[in-house]
């Protein structure tokens, strides 16, 4: 059997199966993505 | 105002939007890859301005944070929901990785090819030898990340070995040669165009920095990421404790094996390198957090019952706390008063000459500099590498460079000297030199003077 053969008799992964794996990736961005613009922002406004 | 790397980095991107390569018109001590990488946001700086051209590329370097620590949860994903959201969280808030993310700086994309290649060779079926394509393309990137950074080769090393133990010579010796590949894409244009100058600067400059005076300890805090924070050396030691701790449990998966041998590797590395900037500690940052995921994956699969799962549950999200702590506690950097001297500078014919590249993309006066054929000098501090390579004599003390310097400073119309004073860089009688400079405008601490003919530096 083939690669492409094996994965067609896979079943496809819907929504609700990839749903925690999207939410865990949006969570992990937003506290990245804040954590990145708060040290940027404390490196602006703080005097030297 | 927040890096003076990430300002360099900017200009030479900018310079070579103008058609200026680094190397060949204007010294740079890394490898292009990251001129490359800014080149889009240079490019756009050049329709609406150097200061917007640097936020957006500001903005999208925090997405690029962003996206590493989506590729370490990703790469933990096998491992279970909580390594992958340990592993993701401790990269998302972990210092060392936010720092290098919060502006321009070259360790970000890095760590995102070397992660993007990570995630590669980890994800092949354990049943099956791995695919020799993924192995090249893995390769590859390692080579690109290593033409952004020049340490990315101990990366490819690493990865080298952990390649050729877990899937043999063939395809240890296919990456090694995907690495070549992927190296040579990036930096053979600008070998060609100047093979002498790039690899003085590149390699032989950057092998000849002083050692820095900051020692083992200010290394191995920076690198756990207590760099804010005043915690002593015994909360170093314990954080050091936790790491062994976390490297014992995640070598039990593959994923934390990989990961310990590019810690462990990236960590040697940063501890013999000779100059030391907190950034350095950016290297370990990825590996530090698929480690972590990892061992955090080991810890929870033993756990049997709810309450043992409660309790490592507790402990892992106590952990991160702290880990997020040093982040919240740092605070640097100063407002740079860039209206005025853009007004006042308008009115000014000629070149307008820095210390700092961060003066004239904030004012955005680099532009202006570039059109009229001025002098590209990125990394004024870098040129005493370059002049006088091996020297231990400090800068302020190498009198090659503070001709140098005084003699580009002066040749402007205006200059701005933010960076070097009497004893750091400027010797005294250059920083006498520079004063001696008729002021046109003083803002805050910045001031901009107009250089005249006076005695030079020594």
């Amino acid at each position: 059997m083939t690669d492409s053969a094996s994965q067609g008799s896979l079943p496809k992964p819907t929504l609700a199966t990839r749903l925690p794996g999207v939410a865990l990736a949006v969570l992990i961005v937003a506290v990245a993505y804040v954590a990145r613009l708060v040290l940027w922002y404390a490196a602006a406004v703080c005097a030297g | 105002m927040n890096s003076y790397d990430g300002a360099v980095y900017y200009a030479a991107a900018a310079g070579l939007a103008h058609g200026l390569l680094p190397y060949r018109d204007f010294l740079f001590l890394h490898p292009p890859g990251i001129v490359v990488a800014l080149v889009p946001f240079a490019a756009l700086g050049r329709i609406i301005g150097d200061p917007y051209g640097m936020e957006a590329a500001t903005l999208a370097w925090f997405g690029i944070g962003a996206l590493n620590a989506v590729l370490v949860s990703r790469i933990l994903r096998p491992l279970g929901v909580p390594a992958a959201l340990v592993g993701g969280l401790f990269y998302a808030v972990f210092y060392p990785a936010v720092f290098i993310e919060h502006s321009t700086l070259l360790e970000a994309p890095a760590a995102t090819l070397t992660l993007v290649a990570l995630l590669l060779l980890s994800r092949a079926p354990t049943a099956a030898p791995i695919a020799p394509r993924v192995v090249l393309v893995a390769g590859a990137l390692l080579g690109v990340s290593a033409g952004i950074k020049i340490w990315g080769v101990m990366v490819v090393v690493a990865v080298l070995g952990w390649t050729w133990i877990t899937y043999g010579a063939r395809r240890g010796l296919l990456l090694l040669a995907g690495a070549g590949v992927g190296a040579t894409v990036v930096c053979l244009p600008f070998f060609a165009a100047a093979p002498g100058s790039m690899w003085r600067m590149v390699v032989i400059d950057q092998l000849s920095r002083p050692r820095s005076r900051l020692g083992l300890g200010q290394r191995l805090t920076d690198m756990v990421g207590l760099t804010t924070l005043d915690a002593g050396l015994v909360a170093v030691a314990v954080a050091l404790a936790v790491a062994v701790a976390g490297c014992v449990l995640a070598v039990r998966s593959r994923q934390g094996r990989l990961a310990v041998v590019v810690l462990l590797a990236s960590g040697a590395l940063l501890l013999c390198t000779p100059p030391w900037f907190v950034h350095y500690a950016g290297l370990t940052a990825a590996p530090a957090a698929i480690m972590v995921g990892a061992a955090a994956g080991t810890l929870t699969g033993a756990a049997r019952s709810i309450g043992t799962r409660g309790l490592i549950a507790s402990l892992l999200v106590a952990g991160l706390a702290v880990v997020a702590t040093p982040m919240l506690s740092a605070g640097f950097g100063r407002p740079f008063p860039a209206a005025p001297i853009a007004e006042t500078a308008a009115s000014l014919g000629g070149c307008v000459t820095t210390d700092d590249p961060t003066t004239l993309i904030q004012t955005n006066l680099l532009q202006r500099n570039l059109q009229r054929g001025c002098k590209l000098v990125v990394d004024l501090g870098g040129y005493s590498y370059d002049i006088h390579p091996g020297t231990v004599v400090p800068r302020s003390r190498n009198r090659p460079w503070q001709r140098f310097a005084i003699d580009y400073l002066r040749s402007g119309s205006g200059v701005i000297v933010m960076r070097f004073n009497r004893g750091f860089g400027f010797s005294a009688q250059s920083a006498s030199v520079v004063r001696g400079w008729p002021v046109l405008l003083r803002a805050g601490q910045v001031v901009l003077r107009s250089p005249v003919r006076v005695d030079r530096g020594s």
